[in-house]
């Protein structure tokens, strides 16, 4: 893991650096703002921003700083939840596949039952069988996005069995799971690192577009997805509901983009 | 032997990389004549790949690689022509083969066609002459029913028949220079033999000049008559093959000759390595490069470069104490 | 070559299998009784009852997914509860937007993608390479339906050069169909274009290192011959596979776009079930775009047999 080279990657650091800064001005909200992000002021609806609301405000008064803040926090913090439960999950899976025949058929094939609906769609109907709530997205877009990290851990993990070394341990006798857990995942983990880093972009999208649609968090709590629909409606005089959320979800994206993309290249350098 | 066909002239090549410039190869010089094997030896990463390449100027000018001296080629000097007129020379007067057959042939096209393209380039020729030479070219290299096999995809043929299809599009222009970089590394021990007695046969039926670049020394005694040693970038020693093997004047090529393992002797002998590893290319130390591993360095030979003299006739070294006899 | 179409033609049923459960218990297991649902919540217990006799709600649920799929092979596709129609009538008159509008931006992704990323690739590491690349990265950050808001705003409000909402059929002409879906393509495409381009420039890349291009220049081949003949029969594979699976991706993309834009297509039909609870709508509309996946995946695969020697000839 050589730091050094990853820091001459400018892509990677500029991206490393806009990602913390969207985290952390989605942590420390509260700090940045007093206004709340459900304090409605009627009489001050749709301004256009101004030095009192740096962002303007929205349908009903409420400061679209800070409600695109909070909203960042539930946006980064679905993506977040999304990435680190589908990790531990896909790989579970991918490296049990990997590992016993039959559970291979059997997971993989639903995985690819799974993967032939697309994403986005997929996301859609389970919204729609679940009911619409944040915790509900993180589960549909778990369930979408495990499929992808498990056939990258599968066939990695694939490769690092032929490594004669686990002929060697499974000679001395060592229990599968140790064999799995202790030698093959650390051989496994940087693919599937560099995946999740993409999976954070893609669900913070995905889950966007959900609460776009209506199926995603529901009103009042703020989601980028949820602000932009509000601001769909109010798009010809309003351009600031579009404008400043849209930019601060492109940011994080992006972010999180060149942010994968150094890592990407750092631990498999000769994919560039 | 016959006249030259190529003569290097203090030739350099420097490489733009990430980290900074690194002058791959430097100031080499030496000439290939028709009819003569010329080989050039040495550890990997020491320049010999470089050398060949950039004889050829294979390497992209616009971003990465940057030459010096001059190369001329029956007298013309083709460092210096347009890159564009590059591309009538390669394949037609100089070729090259390369070490691993299966990576060097476009998995998507049939072995007929791979050899028909520089037949159809240089030559004006219509594609069923083509065709019908890329099969004499086959049996040529004696691939047996060149008929069907110029139909076929590489990875329908083995290793050492892919290794004869290059050859087969190699010399299908009867080149005046062959290039051969490690041509029979990744082959068994048998099918090398078969693959450098068919070189030797092909380069006395053209009268052709041929650079074999190796790594391995008993290649060289068997089929070179000069002999190139390579260290980091430069020649040390120079000499013809019988010289080379009975004496060798640079600590280095008596370190290359001694690493190998010897049939007679004292079984108990560990097999001797060379002190020290090759430096990076960005770490060059100066004055002498060999200087840090050679057991025999002065504060002269770490203080100063030494030239590559000619010693005794037809015998150059790089050395300020080159050694006598073993 | 026959083997090889076979085998992956009969791979499909498997996957066909694990869909059709996949999607058949994505409805099965919606909480709330379906019944109870269409027939509001004023209806008598008696009334929800006899509708879950008639509608089979009470047989085990195995025996249920065989009715289903069986039904669908029959061509019954399930009934909307809001709709007329047989659901393929609904289906085909609400996908043909859809697959006009992905088919639009999927081209206008290409026309871009396919040179930039081939610049990119031949001149790497020059300021051109690195503007195609932070172009590329800005369309994959920007998910299409910010970049059709995006472009409403603009375009529709300040500019006014084209429409910012509606649809028009390809019988009302040609023009004022694509008039109107160009918007909508544009926002769909440009995520894609930025995908496309990466995949085209790093297939390249890595089949320019080859050995094999190292070899056909030592042949004296022209650049041009170079990387059109040798570099891009190559690179065509990977490239291939990206563009069939931008078709699905666009699909799913359109379903977002289509609600901006007011295009009657395949998302919005989907938007109002999930309003209207119409369930086995969208239980229909799943099924068939992930059929249509597999098709489109089992059509790549084919290609890729076609194309590359080395993988019809395997075993």
């Amino acid at each position: 893991m050589d730091i050094k080279k990853f820091l001459h990657n400018k892509m990677a650091v500029i991206g490393g650096i806009i990602t913390i800064i969207m985290v952390l001005s989605a942590i420390f909200a509260p700090m940045l703002t007093s206004y709340g992000p459900l304090d409605m002021v009627i009489s001050d609806r749709l301004k256009a921003p101004s030095a009192a609301h740096i962002f303007g405000t929205d349908t009903f008064g409420r400061d679209l700083f800070s409600r695109v803040l909070y909203g960042a926090r539930v946006s980064i913090g679905v993506g977040f939840s999304v990435s680190i439960l589908t990790m531990i999950l896909g790989m579970t899976v991918g490296l049990y596949a990997s590992y016993y025949k039959w559970l291979d058929n059997l997971l993989m094939r639903v995985c690819e039952g799974l993967k032939a609906i697309p994403a986005t769609l997929l996301a859609i109907a389970l919204m729609a069988m679940l009911g619409a709530s944040t915790k509900n997205v993180i589960i549909s877009l778990v369930i979408v996005s495990i499929p992808d990290i498990a056939r990258i851990s599968r066939s990695s993990a694939l490769l690092t069995k032929e490594q004669t070394y686990i002929e060697a341990m499974y000679a001395l006798g060592a229990k599968p799971n140790r064999i799995i857990w202790k030698n093959i995942m650390p051989n496994v983990i940087s693919p599937v690192i560099v995946q999740t880093t993409y999976i954070f972009a893609s669900a913070i999208i995905v889950e966007a577009a959900l609460s776009f649609l209506g199926v995603g968090v529901p009103a009042p709590e703020p989601s980028w997805g949820n602000i932009l629909s509000e601001g769909k409606t109010v798009i010809y005089n309003s351009w600031w509901m579009i404008v400043f959320p849209g930019i601060y979800m492109a940011l994080t994206v992006l972010g999180l983009n060149m942010f994968g993309d150094g890592v990407r290249d750092l631990m498999d350098p000769t994919s560039h | 032997m016959g006249e030259k066909i190529l003569e290097v002239d203090k030739l350099s090549t420097t490489f733009r990389t990430d980290n900074g410039k690194m002058k791959a190869i430097d100031g080499m010089e030496f000439c290939v004549n028709k009819g003569e094997i010329l080989g050039i030896v040495g550890e990997s990463g020491c320049g010999k790949s470089v050398t060949s390449q950039s004889i050829m100027r294979l390497y992209d000018e616009k971003y990465t690689a940057s030459y010096e001296g001059r190369v001329l080629l029956d007298g013309e000097d083709i460092l210096s022509i347009p890159l564009k007129e590059m591309k009538n020379i390669r394949g037609n007067r100089i070729a090259m083969i390369f070490q691993d057959a299966l990576s060097s042939l476009n998995p998507v096209y049939t072995v007929g066609n791979q050899i028909m393209e520089p037949i159809m380039i240089h030559q004006k020729v219509d594609k069923k002459q083509a065709r019908n030479k890329a099969i004499e070219m086959l049996r040529l290299v004696g691939i047996p029913s060149p008929e069907k096999r110029v139909d076929q995809y590489p990875h329908e043929l083995s290793g050492g028949m892919r290794q004869r299809v290059m050859i087969a599009i190699a010399l299908s222009c009867e080149p005046e220079l062959l290039i051969a970089d490690e041509p029979t590394t990744a082959l068994d021990v048998t099918i090398q033999a078969q693959i450098m007695e068919l070189i030797i046969k092909l380069k006395d039926r053209l009268n052709m000049g041929v650079i074999l670049i190796t790594h391995d020394l008993s290649v060289v005694a068997e089929t070179c008559d000069r002999v190139i040693v390579m260290y980091l970038g430069q020649t040390v020693e120079e000499a013809g093959v019988d010289d080379i093997f009975d004496n060798p004047m640079h600590p280095y090529t008596n370190g290359l000759l001694n690493s190998i393992p010897q049939l007679e002797g004292k079984r108990s002998e560990r097999l001797y390595m060379i002190p020290g590893m090759v430096p990076l290319l960005s770490q060059i130390p100066s004055g002498c490069r060999f200087a840090k591993r050679c057991p025999h360095a002065t504060d002269k030979c770490f203080a100063q470069m030494p030239e590559l003299n000619e010693i005794e006739p037809g015998h150059k070294v790089r050395c300020f104490f080159p050694e006598g006899k073993r | 070559m026959k083997k090889y179409i076979i085998k992956r033609i009969l791979y499909i049923i498997p996957v066909f299998f694990v869909i059709s459960v996949v999607v058949f218990l994505l409805i099965h297991l919606t909480p709330g009784d379906p019944a109870r649902i269409i027939l509001g919540d004023r209806a008598t217990e008696a009334k929800v009852l006899e509708l879950r006799e008639t509608m089979g709600l009470n047989k085990p649920i195995v025996v249920q997914y065989v009715d289903w799929i069986c039904g669908f092979f029959k061509g019954d596709w399930g009934q909307s509860v809001f709709m007329k129609g047989t659901m393929q009538e609904i289906l085909l008159e609400h996908i043909k937007p859809t697959v006009s509008l992905s088919i639009y931006a999927l081209l206008l992704a290409l026309i871009f993608s396919i040179p930039l990323g081939t610049i990119a690739a031949k001149h790497r590491g020059s300021m051109a390479d690195h503007a195609i690349s932070v172009f590329s990265m800005f369309g994959i950050s920007i998910p299409s339906f910010l970049m059709g808001l995006l472009l409403v705003l603009l375009m529709a409000v300040k500019l006014n050069i084209l429409p910012s909402s509606g649809y028009k059929p390809i019988e009302s002409g040609l023009l004022l169909h694509i008039k109107y879906l160009t918007l909508p393509a544009i926002s769909l495409g440009l995520m894609e274009a930025g995908l496309i381009t990466r995949m085209t420039r790093s297939a390249l890349l890595e089949v320019l290192n080859a050995d094999y291009i190292k070899m056909a220049k030592a042949k004296g081949v022209h650049p041009f011959v170079l990387t059109f003949k040798h570099a891009f029969r190559n690179a065509l594979l990977p490239i291939i596979t990206v563009i069939g699976y931008s078709f699905i991706d666009l699909l799913s993309g359109a379903v977002v776009v289509e609600s901006i834009f007011n295009i009657p297509g395949v998302g919005q039909l989907i938007i109002n079930s999930i309003v209207r609870r119409d369930y086995q709508v969208i239980q229909a509309i799943v099924l068939v775009i992930a059929i249509m996946n597999v098709v489109i995946n089992l059509l790549v695969d084919l290609i890729y047999g076609i194309a590359d020697p080395r993988v019809r000839l395997d075993k």
